[in-house]
C-alpha cells in the first residue's frame, strides 16, 4: 500500500506576490484581471497552496496520473487496478 | 392544502409507484399538488428558478392516459421531479445559476433528461444551485440563496441547493443533483433527505454543464433511499456521447432493497472521519448511534485504519480548481464581469498554479484510490458522517463586500470530496437531529459500481430508524 503522509507545511508566497502572479498568468492565457480582482483571487491562495503542499508530500512516484476520463480504472474497478 | 394532499406530497416514489400503476393515485393529481406547493413555498425557499405549470400538467395528463391504456413504464412514470439548472432541457434556458448563461437556451435534452422523460417522469422545472455548481454552502448572490426548509435562516448546502430544499419541502418527489466535491450529499445531509452520488461514469453527463471533467457525477436526490434506486435505474447506463461513461451493464439497483444488513461488513474509519478536532460531537454521536443500530441488526462492524485519508480533500481541490479554470477559460475571457466575485476569484486563483501540480494531483489520486481499495477490500461499505459541521446560517457563509471568502463553510466538503477522488458510490441519509433541530447525515460509501449494496444499507437503515419520515416545519 502506498504511503500517504500528512501535510507538509511550507510558507506560501505573500498575498501581493500571489495577486501579481495571478494577474500575470491571466494575461498570458487571455484573461485580463484587474488588480482589484487579482487581490480577491489571491485570498484563495492559502487553501490552494496548502493543498498543493499536501499533494506534493504524497508518495505518488510509483503511479501514473489517474486517467482523467476514467479515474475508476480501465477495468472499472479500483480493486483490480495495479500500477504497471 | 388539506392534510390528505400534504401527506400525498410527502409519500415516496417507492410507495406511490404501485398506486399509480393500479390507478389509485393520479399523476395529474400529484403534479397539481407539486405545482401548488412549489408556487406556495418557493417565495420562502427559492428552491426553483423556473417551473413549467402547463407543460407539467400536459405531461401528467399524457402519463395518466398511457397508464390507463396499459402502457405503464415503471416506478418513475407520472412522478413529478426537478432538474438542477445545469441539466439541459431542449428549448429551456440552462443558466448554471449564473448571469453569464442567462440566455443559454438548450438545443437538446441532456441524456439524463431524455431518459427521465422516456421513463414517464414529469419534470416540473429547474432547481436553484450555486453559481456554476462551484460552492459547498449553497449561497448564490445572483439567483438568491436557496433556504433550508428546516430553518430558513440556514444554508441548504450546495451546490445542489434547490434540489435539496425542494425535495425536503415536498415540492417534488425527487430531483437531479451533481456532485464534484459533495454537491449531492452535502445538501442531502443538511436538508434531511437521501442523496446518491453514483460511481464515476455510471450516469452520463452529456448535456450537463461541466465543472471538473474528472470529478463530475450526476445523481438522484429523494426523500428516501429506495427512491434514489428507482431514479438511478432510469438514468444509469452507457452513453457514447460522454467519453467517461462506463460500458458496464446496469443492474436493478432496487433488487436488494429488502435484504437488510444481516451479514454485511460495515467499515468504520479509525482516522479523520470521527476526529473530535474535525467533527462536531453531536454529529459523531448521531452517526455512531446509527452504526450501532446497524450492528444490532446483524451487520459486522469493522474498524478500518486509513491515516492518509485526510489527503483526499487536497487532491480534490487541486484537480477541481485546475479543471474548472480550463472549463471556464473562454467564458472568463469574454464575460468576467458577469461572474459573482466569489466564484470568479476562486476560479481565477488557479491560473497561477503550475501545471505540474495538477499532474501531481492526478498521480496522487491514483495512489489514493489504490490505498482506499486496499483498505476497504474486506468490507462491503464504509459508514461515516456526511458533513463534519453543523448547519451554518446563510449570513455566515456569505462573503462580506470586498471579500472573496466567507467566514464559514470551508469545512463542509471535507468528507464528501474524498469519494469524488476515488469515484466510489456514496449515499447520504438522514440519521437524526442536532440540538438546534437541524438534520444530520450518515454517509454510506461502497465499492465502485456496487451501488446496489450502498442503497441496500441505506434503505435498511431508514426502515430501522424511521428518520426519513420526518418533515420540516415549513411543510
Amino acid at each position: 500500500m502506498p504511503s500517504l503522509p500528512m501535510t507538509e507545511s511550507k510558507i506560501p508566497p505573500n498575498a501581493s506576490q500571489r495577486a501579481e502572479d495571478i494577474a500575470n498568468a491571466g494575461g498570458r492565457v487571455g484573461i485580463p484581471i484587474s488588480d482589484e480582482h487579482a487581490k480577491l483571487a489571491a485570498q484563495w491562495g492559502d487553501s490552494l497552496y496548502q493543498s498543493a503542499n499536501v499533494v506534493r508530500a504524497i508518495d505518488y512516484q510509483a503511479h501514473e496520473p489517474s486517467n482523467v476520463f476514467n479515474p475508476v480504472g480501465s477495468n472499472d474497478d479500483p480493486r483490480e487496478r495495479n500500477d504497471r | 392544502m388539506s392534510n390528505e394532499r400534504t401527506q400525498l406530497a410527502f409519500d415516496s416514489i417507492h410507495e406511490l409507484a404501485p398506486k399509480i400503476k393500479d390507478g389509485s393515485v393520479s399523476p395529474v393529481d400529484i403534479t397539481e399538488i407539486a405545482l401548488e406547493r412549489t408556487a406556495t413555498l418557493n417565495p420562502k425557499l427559492n428552491a426553483f428558478l423556473d417551473f413549467w405549470h402547463d407543460e407539467a400538467l400536459a405531461a401528467a395528463t399524457k402519463a395518466e392516459r398511457d397508464i390507463a391504456d396499459g402502457q405503464y413504464l415503471g416506478p418513475m412514470h407520472g412522478i413529478p421531479i426537478g432538474l438542477k439548472d445545469l441539466v439541459d432541457v431542449a428549448g429551456k434556458v440552462t443558466t448554471g445559476g449564473s448571469k453569464v448563461l442567462q440566455s443559454n437556451i438548450a438545443k437538446n435534452d441532456a441524456t439524463v433528461t431524455d431518459r427521465l422523460n422516456c421513463a414517464g417522469a414529469i419534470s416540473i422545472g429547474k432547481t436553484n444551485l450555486v453559481e456554476f455548481a462551484f460552492g459547498a454552502a449553497g449561497v448564490n448572490p445572483y439567483t438568491g440563496d436557496a433556504r433550508n426548509p428546516w430553518d430558513t435562516d440556514k444554508i441548504t448546502g450546495g451546490s445542489s441547493s434547490g434540489s435539496g430544499a425542494g425535495v425536503a419541502a415536498g415540492m417534488v418527489y425527487g430531483a437531479l443533483g451533481s456532485d464534484t466535491g459533495g454537491s449531492i450529499r452535502m445538501p442531502a445531509s443538511l436538508c434531511g433527505i437521501a442523496g446518491l452520488k453514483p460511481t464515476y461514469g455510471r450516469v452520463p453527463r452529456t448535456g450537463v454543464l461541466d465543472l471538473c471533467w474528472s470529478c463530475d457525477h450526476v445523481g438522484p436526490m429523494t426523500r428516501r433511499t429506495a427512491d434514489c434506486a428507482h431514479m438511478l435505474n432510469v438514468i444509469a447506463g452507457h452513453d457514447p456521447l460522454d467519453i467517461a461513461s462506463s460500458t458496464r451493464p446496469v443492474p436493478d439497483f432496487a433488487s436488494d432493497l429488502d435484504k437488510g444488513v444481516d451479514g454485511l461488513r460495515i467499515g468504520v474509519p479509525e482516522n479523520y472521519f470521527f476526529d473530535p478536532d474535525i467533527v462536531d460531537p453531536e454529529i459523531a454521536a448521531a452517526v455512531n448511534t446509527a452504526i450501532e443500530l446497524l450492528a444490532n441488526n446483524g451487520a459486522e462492524i469493522v474498524p478500518v485504519p486509513m491515516n492518509w485519508v485526510s489527503n483526499g480533500r487536497s487532491i480534490n481541490m487541486i484537480i477541481t480548481l485546475a479543471e474548472a479554470t480550463a472549463v471556464h477559460e473562454k467564458m472568463l475571457a469574454d464575460h468576467a464581469d458577469d461572474y459573482t466575485p466569489a466564484v470568479r476569484s476562486r476560479i481565477q486563483s488557479a491560473l497561477a498554479m503550475p501545471a505540474v501540480d495538477y499532474v501531481r494531483a492526478q498521480r496522487a489520486r491514483q495512489a489514493f484510490s489504490v490505498a482506499m481499495a486496499e483498505a476497504t477490500k474486506d468490507v462491503d461499505v464504509l459508514a461515516t458522517p456526511t458533513v463534519p459541521v453543523r448547519t451554518h446560517a446563510i449570513a455566515e457563509c456569505t462573503p462580506a463586500p470586498g471579500e472573496a471568502i466567507a467566514d464559514k463553510g470551508a469545512e463542509i466538503p471535507l468528507f464528501t470530496s474524498i469519494f469524488d477522488v476515488t469515484g466510489e458510490p456514496s449515499l447520504s441519509v438522514m440519521c437524526g437531529f442536532d440540538s438546534t433541530n437541524m438534520p444530520i447525515g450518515l454517509m454510506i460509501t461502497g465499492h465502485a459500481f456496487d451501488e446496489t449494496t450502498v442503497v441496500r444499507v441505506g434503505h435498511a437503515y431508514e426502515e430501522l430508524s424511521g428518520w426519513h419520515a420526518q418533515r420540516p416545519p415549513i411543510s
